[in-house]
């Protein structure tokens, strides 16, 4: 199977590359793009629906392809699928539950394929400002598809702004729902891997009073107070100004335990003066077991790219494209490394590469079980099976 | 870009000793360089922003743990001084446990004692009525008969003599067995001391309760050698066992026909390493959940007031002292048996 990668600051830019991947002949069955809330997603969906392309798409909080990483734009990882092996599927949640919504999904899967292996894309905020719960998207998937099932991706961004992420077809799009590339399992392998970097440090901590997204307590000590105090805010007059995310959580996430020795981060989002509690992304109902945080050390591009090795049948093994789903919280944090991170990848793989800055990424960690995860560098390899 | 950087790509860029090849690939080592160096720079930065907040956040937690020390110490001497006072409660429990098995000892000990003062009663009679007919003998002049009768006083003296040591030893024993024990252990005759308990405990029954009746069966193997014990802890044991045994055996005839016949079998055994010694009954037996409990200290199945629940408790304590195994056996409705294992070479 062949792929390319392609970018475009605009409409245009994207129509001359596409035009340019093609010249050689090469003709994309599928394209999977992530692209900025700030472009033209139906016009560059329009491109592509004209030429008989499907779309797997989805919006982005910063976008890149091997050798090239941009925020506000739009990057595409072109595909020379079969058609009888893959489907690209939408599912839009409205006004129902996710649980209904990933059921429906999980049913329509099972019927593209009897051994389906997933790239899938969830939305990560509506319009009303409502976090999509990608933990619960993952448990309901898992248990409709069995765990053996492999799917990978990350949830859908919208540069920060967080009034709103789209996941879309050439058809169709949604604000609440998932978009899924379904691969026929037995003519097409996925290899990925999830890895976040962060380590616990100090003692281990329990969450003594909090109700849904927001942490109230710690140990009895109230959440905002600990927060701040530990990581040495004390002086912090203005609360309600204060952008914890970007200038604490982003660094010093929380690390809570879960099954299998596994971990999750979640991270701070605001404060909630008026209740005085921290407003996490995901749920710390109490009696979670958690850590404070100490950053990825500096040599997590190495430590990313040998793991890469324990996936690969032999050292030569190449892949025919890759995705890459990378925390947005990882690029204010690694800064020119998420880069090196990135590119990394695609030459250890040897093979062209998309992906996006994401609010949740879906994955395994190795050896691990399917999960939901945070701060993490999520990649999978796609090959075509001889 | 870095400012020297920018300066050599000027040059690069302007200069016309390259080749063009030249310079494409010096400018991209100059843009690799530019990527070094911010990589450098980020790393350095980073470096010195996460050593800072670490230690903030290490120095605080440090500092929570030596508050939360102190906190413990001070709720540590509160739980000494708890754990003192516990103790000290639980000791006056222990010796309340010893003065109600010595209440249940009283009526059998009275038994017992009333014997050998009958003997000594009778005796002293006799040998007043004796000396009377002696005196008479004397005046007559009799010596042989004076001579007879002082015999027959010297045995009636000497039996008194004797009954009178049998209620020093039964009275003895009394005290041993309401003192704290002395831990010193002593060659002891098992069987004599199984059925010296045994007899206590059914006379102290039969006492307090005229209307207990139950069977007694003992087989006492005659080739068990004599075991170092510290005899009144083990006979407060066996008496336990013993007083349990009848309670279960009368508190089942109270729901049985005349037809069931309480009985108590109690047996010795000669186990060439140890010494068994087994209380058995025909009881109600015990269900699992009680079973699981009976030796935890404080636990009865006796109504209150009755019962302490520590005499299993301090019973198997007693046994695992003297390297021995305290053990039971029960079915429901059929009964219960516990039974002592105390080594020889303890």
């Amino acid at each position: 199977m062949r792929s390319k990668s392609i970018h475009g600051a605009s409409v245009s830019e994207i129509k001359a590359n596409l035009e340019n991947s093609t010249a050689d002949g090469f003709e994309p069955t599928a394209a999977i793009v992530f692209i900025s809330i700030e472009q033209d997603r139906k016009a560059v969906c329009n491109l592509l629906k004209d030429r008989n392309i499907s779309v797997f798409g989805a919006t982005s909080c910063g976008e890149f392809i091997d050798g090239k990483q941009t925020k506000g734009e739009t990057a595409i990882l072109l595909l020379e699928l079969r058609q009888k092996h893959f489907s690209i599927l939408l599912e839009a949640l409205g006004e129902g539950t996710l649980e209904q919504g990933a059921s429906r999904l999980a049913n329509r899967v099972k019927k593209e394929f009897s051994n389906p292996s997933i790239i899938l894309c969830p939305t990560g905020i509506d319009k009303n400002g409502a976090f999509f719960n990608g933990d619960e998207l993952v448990t309901h998937l898992e248990k409709k598809l069995g765990p053996d099932k492999l799917f990978f991706g990350g949830m859908a961004g919208d540069d920060w702004k967080l009034n709103g992420t789209y996941v879309f077809t050439e058809k169709e799009e949604t604000d609440r729902g998932i978009v899924a590339l379904v691969l026929n399992g037995d003519a097409i392998e996925i290899k990925g891997m999830a890895i976040t970097g962060w380590k616990p440090m100090g003692i281990s901590r329990t969450v003594t009073k909090s109700k849904g997204n927001l942490l109230h307590e710690i140990d009895g000590i109230p959440a905002v107070e600990m927060y701040l105090k530990y990581l040495g805010r004390t002086d912090l007059e203005d609360k309600i100004g204060y952008d914890v995310l970007k200038e604490l959580s982003f660094e010093y996430p929380f690390i809570v335990e879960r099954e299998n020795n596994e971990t999750i981060l979640k991270s701070p989002m605001k404060i909630n003066q008026d209740e005085n509690a921290l407003f996490m992304d995901i749920e710390m109902p109490v009696g979670t077991k958690f850590w404070f945080t100490k950053p990825p050390e500096l040599d997590i591009v190495e430590e990313v790219l040998d793991k890469v090795n324990l996936l690969k049948g032999n050292p030569d093994e190449q892949a025919d494209a890759l995705l890459v789903f990378s925390c947005a919280g990882r690029q204010p944090v690694l800064g020119p490394l998420v880069n090196e991170e990135n590119d990394g990848l695609a030459k250890v793989w040897k093979t062209p590469m998309a992906g996006f800055f994401t609010y949740g990424e879906i994955g395994r960690s190795y050896n691990g079980k399917q999960n939901f995860h945070s701060g993490a560098c999520c990649w999978v390899a796609i090959k075509e099976r001889i | 870009m870095n400012q020297h950087l920018q300066t050599l790509k000027d040059l690069i860029q302007q200069s016309n000793a390259f080749s063009e090849e030249e310079k494409v690939l010096l400018l991209k080592a100059v843009k690799n360089a530019e990527n070094d160096l911010m990589i450098s720079e980020f790393k350095l930065e980073r470096t010195e922003k996460v050593k800072r907040t670490t230690a903030i956040l290490l120095e605080e937690t440090i500092d929570e743990l030596e508050q939360k020390r102190k906190t413990i110490e001070v709720a540590n001497e509160a739980l000494s001084k708890s754990l003192k006072e516990l103790k000290a409660t639980q000791a006056q429990l222990i010796q309340s446990e010893k003065m109600a098995s010595l209440g249940e000892l009283t009526a059998g000990i009275a038994h017992e004692i009333q014997n050998p003062l009958n003997f000594v009663n009778n005796f002293s009679e006799i040998s007043i009525e004796l000396l009377e007919e002696m005196m008479e003998e004397l005046n007559n002049g009799d010596s042989e008969e004076v001579h007879a009768i002082a015999n027959d006083v010297i045995q009636n003296l000497e039996k008194i003599n004797h009954h009178g040591k049998r209620a020093d030893g039964i009275v003895k024993g009394m005290l041993l067995h309401s003192r704290s024990s002395s831990g010193v252990k002593e060659a002891s005759e098992i069987n004599v001391l199984v059925d010296e308990y045994l007899r206590l405990a059914y006379h102290g029954l039969r006492a307090k309760d005229k209307a207990f009746n139950a069977s007694m069966e003992t087989h006492f193997d005659t080739s068990v050698d004599k075991v170092n014990i510290v005899p009144q802890d083990i006979g407060r044991v066996i008496l336990n066992l013993i007083t349990n045994a009848f309670y279960a055996v009368s508190e089942k005839k109270k729901t049985e026909t005349d037809k069931f016949q309480p009985t108590v079998w109690i047996e010795t055994k000669n186990k060439e390493k140890a010494v068994e010694i087994s209380v058995r009954d025909n009881g109600n037996g015990m269900p699992k959940h009680v079973v699981e409990k009976i030796f935890q200290p404080f636990f009865t199945t006796k109504p209150t007031g009755q019962g302490t629940g520590l005499g299993l408790s301090l019973s198997y304590d007693i046994v695992k002292a003297h390297g021995g195994e305290l053990k039971v056996e029960t079915e429901e409705g059929k009964g219960t048996e516990f039974i002592i294992l105390l080594p020889l070479t303890n």
